[in-house]
């Protein structure tokens, strides 16, 4: 069959060692560019171009793409160890897995991390060899009535994700929705809440933003208490995953790859997305979803998935229909056309080298990054006994490194600080940052498809119910919404354990 | 003993050769790298067509020419950065001329269109047109038109945002025809492409050629001065009688009060830029058409696009007067 005759050419072009080199090269620096906080694959790969042009199409392909998954691996690394995202992608992984490296779990979290990268990264780059073109097709027919039918879904979702307050979850989530639309509106080129600040044109940075509510905010918490060492004393025994930890985290692997892979199909279909939704479906289906918030493996496991999933899936629009979903891809892209290949259904047909030569390398790729993030793990739960008076401001000049960078502005620190001391005061008073940034990340879907989708249908609401997909799932959306209010009392709405 | 007044010789010497050959009248410009911004992200055909141009001009001039981005607000960021820098040559910037006589009209900036840049060197025309899925039922722009008449409001065009040219020569195509169809912006091109391609509206009016000249999309109508040379069967505005097309260009900007020796220098640099192998090699894959105008031609024409510019928005109603005053 074509299956084996792709994968024998896949294989014969990923075993020339220049291809190698460059694979290990990309998994490498992305995974060194996940770990730092801020800095992301983005900056890197802009700052690599000028070699990506003078090199084999091949080769500097394989690197980017190994830059862009490597940093997946690697961004969970800090969330677990400090409570910082390494990328935006691995807010999620704070929530959990920072609380198991309090309790002295940071080796199996940090493990079972790794390989769930590494498995939902297998399958992501087996779905993209075997179902790629009929999935894209599926995807397109996602246009703006679904694409807000899927946010009214994901709305929903945000209420399960709190672990404290409900009210104050749906509150931040608000005001994630209300930040988010900060900028230059597209529909009739007006600026909103930028009074006159050019930086703000485009809206508030997500980095800086994270890296304030997340990075800053969490070194000024530090700072109150008083930090005898470091806040882990245990000197943590096991550093892989037990056999409890890996019965725990079987399923919620399979479901973040299958969500992460298929968030990613989307247009608009990001990283955080499909992380977010990923535990936000493991809070709901699981038995004890109290624990969430406090150490449970499998608000680590079922994310850090997904995030891989999405990011191999991520190709798929790329690949098979010549569409960037996002702006690594563009580069991509962009590297395909200057090398005079044409991105769209028929690069597949015309480069088969090129296509299954990168495909085999995210297969060595993802083994690649595990080799290279296990034997690590002992060494970054080490890092934890350097001395907080030490770790804190190193972590705060990569947080500010990682933000200026981006776009060479000053403004995007004053945003990263003024998120700090907001983040700071939201800790204070027990409101939760990650539905700020949930809503915050959504805003331009949920109010842009929900426009576009009127000006489809010339201001009728029918529009959403009268296509099939769409009305399955606002059907499911509303079921979901009113289901808690029937049946058993629900364990996860009403909780609010943030009084004790 | 010795030693240090050999040491102390050799500072003196170099501080001497220092000054003199920082002085004016001794700098043979350029005398050390050129930066220039791009005003787009990277991957989009202005980040790669800078790139290449200056890899061409670089060899010219003998400095290496480094491409910095500065993206933003539709490339307005990098023109208000580069608006407050020395005028000495050294910092450049290559963006669209939207960001000169397009973007301000809308809303204020923090330059002066007309008054903040030595416009140094139009160098690229991005083409634009409107495109159809491919196995869609229009096979030219009158059967789009005869489809939208016969069935008013039903008709919808995706775009990569309001107020950029694709979308207002649509407006003003409907206004002529007498026409009802609908706008519906999208964040991007790539998303505004997928719509069509998902048949969730009918065409994109884009500046991506990529995936018409890939086959996928059917470009009905092209928004060039001249017939597309890529696709020679095309129509233009300008040939089925709609005075306005789409005169963006790609040019080199620099802030005001540059010497004319080095704009001249520049110029002549861009020039041959435009006959090297990597400014070639991008206009194959880009579907870019080279445009050849030096510092002056260009003032010209950036003066007379705005006017036209301001003209045209002021009978669509978008806007009263400009938003930005020129100078």
């Amino acid at each position: 069959m074509d299956f084996w005759s792709n994968i024998t050419l896949g294989f014969s072009v990923i075993i020339d060692p220049t291809n190698m080199l460059f694979c290990f090269i990309g998994v490498f620096l992305g995974t060194l560019i996940g770990v730092l906080p801020g800095l992301g694959p983005g900056a890197t790969i802009s700052l690599l171009l000028p070699l990506t042009y003078r090199l084999d199409p091949i080769s500097s392909i394989i690197m980017v793409a190994g830059i862009y998954y490597g940093a997946k691996y690697g961004g969970s690394t800090t969330s677990i160890l400090l409570n910082i995202p390494g990328e935006p992608d691995t807010v999620i992984t704070c929530l959990d897995g920072y609380q198991m490296a309090r309790q002295g779990r940071a080796g199996p979290a940090l493990g079972i991390s790794a390989f769930g990268s590494f498995i939902a990264g297998t399958f992501a780059t087996l779905g993209l060899m075997l179902v790629a073109p009929p999935l894209a097709e599926f995807a397109l027919r996602f246009g703006p009535p679904e694409i807000f039918a899927l946010m009214v879904l994901a709305l929903n979702l945000i209420a399960f994700m709190s672990s404290g307050s409900q009210i104050k979850g749906l509150a931040m989530a608000t005001l994630g929705l209300f930040l988010g639309s900060i900028g230059l509106d597209i529909f009739h080129n007006v600026d909103r809440f930028v009074f006159g600040y050019n930086f703000l044109l485009e809206g508030l940075g997500i980095v800086p933003v994270i890296l304030g509510l997340f990075g800053v905010a969490e070194i000024l918490s530090n700072l109150e208490v008083e930090i005898k060492g470091k806040i882990f004393q245990k000197r943590a025994p096991n550093l892989l995953p037990s056999l409890k930890d890996w019965k725990d985290s079987f399923w919620p692997i399979i479901r973040g790859t299958v969500v992460g892979f298929f968030v990613g199909l989307m247009p608009g279909g990001g990283g955080i997305a499909s992380t977010f939704a990923s535990y936000s479906i493991e809070k709901r289906v699981s038995k004890h979803p109290e624990k969430f918030g406090k150490g449970a493996i499998e608000g680590v496991a079922g994310p850090e998935s997904a995030n891989n999933a999405c990011s191999g899936a991520n190709f798929i629009p790329l690949m098979t229909l010549g569409v960037p979903t996002n702006g690594i891809m563009a580069i991509i892209f962009a590297s395909l056309l200057i090398n005079g290949l044409q991105p769209g259904p028929l690069l597949i047909k015309n480069n088969p080298n090129l296509f299954w030569g990168v495909i085999a390398s995210m297969y060595l790729g993802n083994a690649m990054l595990l080799i290279l993030n296990l034997p690590l793990i002992g060494m970054w739960v080490r890092f934890l006994t350097i001395p907080y008076t030490v770790l804190a401001p190193m972590i705060l000049f990569f947080c500010l490194l990682g933000s200026y960078t981006l776009k060479n502005s000053v403004a995007d620190l004053v945003v990263m600080l003024i998120f700090g001391i907001l983040g700071f005061l939201m800790r204070k008073f027990r409101y939760e940052a990650a539905p700020l940034i949930m809503g915050f990340i959504i805003s331009e879907m949920v109010e842009g498809s929900f426009i576009r989708s009127l000006l489809m249908s010339n201001g009728s609401f029918t529009i959403f119910f009268t296509r099939p997909i769409s009305c399955v799932l606002m059907i499911v959306a509303l079921v979901l919404f009113i289901l808690p209010f029937f049946g058993r009392k629900p364990k996860v709405l009403g909780s609010s354990d943030d009084e004790k | 003993m010795r030693k240090s007044i050999g040491s102390a010789l050799m500072v003196t010497l170099t501080l001497a050769w220092a000054l003199l050959v920082s002085s004016p009248a001794f700098a043979q410009y350029p005398v050390k790298p050129i930066t220039m911004y791009a005003v787009f992200a990277p991957g989009g055909s202005l980040d790669s067509s800078a790139r290449a141009l200056g890899a061409g001009a670089e060899k010219v001039l003998g400095q290496p020419v480094v491409v910095v981005t500065k993206e933003g607000g539709g490339g307005t960021v990098g023109l208000s950065i580069l608006a407050g820098d020395k005028p000495d040559g050294y910092t450049l910037a290559a963006a669209t001329s939207s960001g000169i006589m397009r973007i301000p009209l809308a809303r204020k900036v923090t330059y002066k269109p007309l008054g903040s840049f030595t416009n140094i060197f139009a160098y690229a025309a991005p083409p634009s047109c409107l495109a159809v899925k491919a196995d869609a039922p229009f096979k030219t722009f009158k059967d789009l038109v005869e489809h939208a008449r016969k069935n008013p409001g039903k008709v919808k065009y995706s775009s990569a945002g309001a107020g950029t040219p694709m979308h207002l020569i649509m407006a003003v195509i409907g206004m002529k025809e007498k026409i009802d169809w609908g706008h519906v912006p999208f964040p991007g091109s790539a998303p505004a492409e997928t719509a069509v391609l998902g048949g969730h509206v009918d065409a994109v009016t884009t500046g991506d050629m990529n995936m018409v000249l890939s086959g996928q999309l059917r470009a009905l109508l092209m928004y060039t001065k001249d017939r597309y040379p890529r696709l020679p069967e095309v129509p233009t505005t300008l040939e089925l009688g709609y005075n306005y097309f789409n005169d963006t260009v790609f040019s080199v900007f620099g802030p005001a009060g540059i010497d004319p020796a080095v704009v001249r220098k520049l110029e002549d640099a861009f020039e041959k830029a435009l006959e090297m192998d990597p400014w070639k090699k991008l206009v194959e894959t880009f579907g870019l058409v080279s445009v050849r105008m030096r510092s002056a031609e260009y003032t010209r024409f950036l003066e007379e696009a705005w006017k036209r510019e301001v003209e045209i928005q002021k009978s669509l109603n978008l806007i009263k007067e400009p938003a930005t005053a020129p100078r």
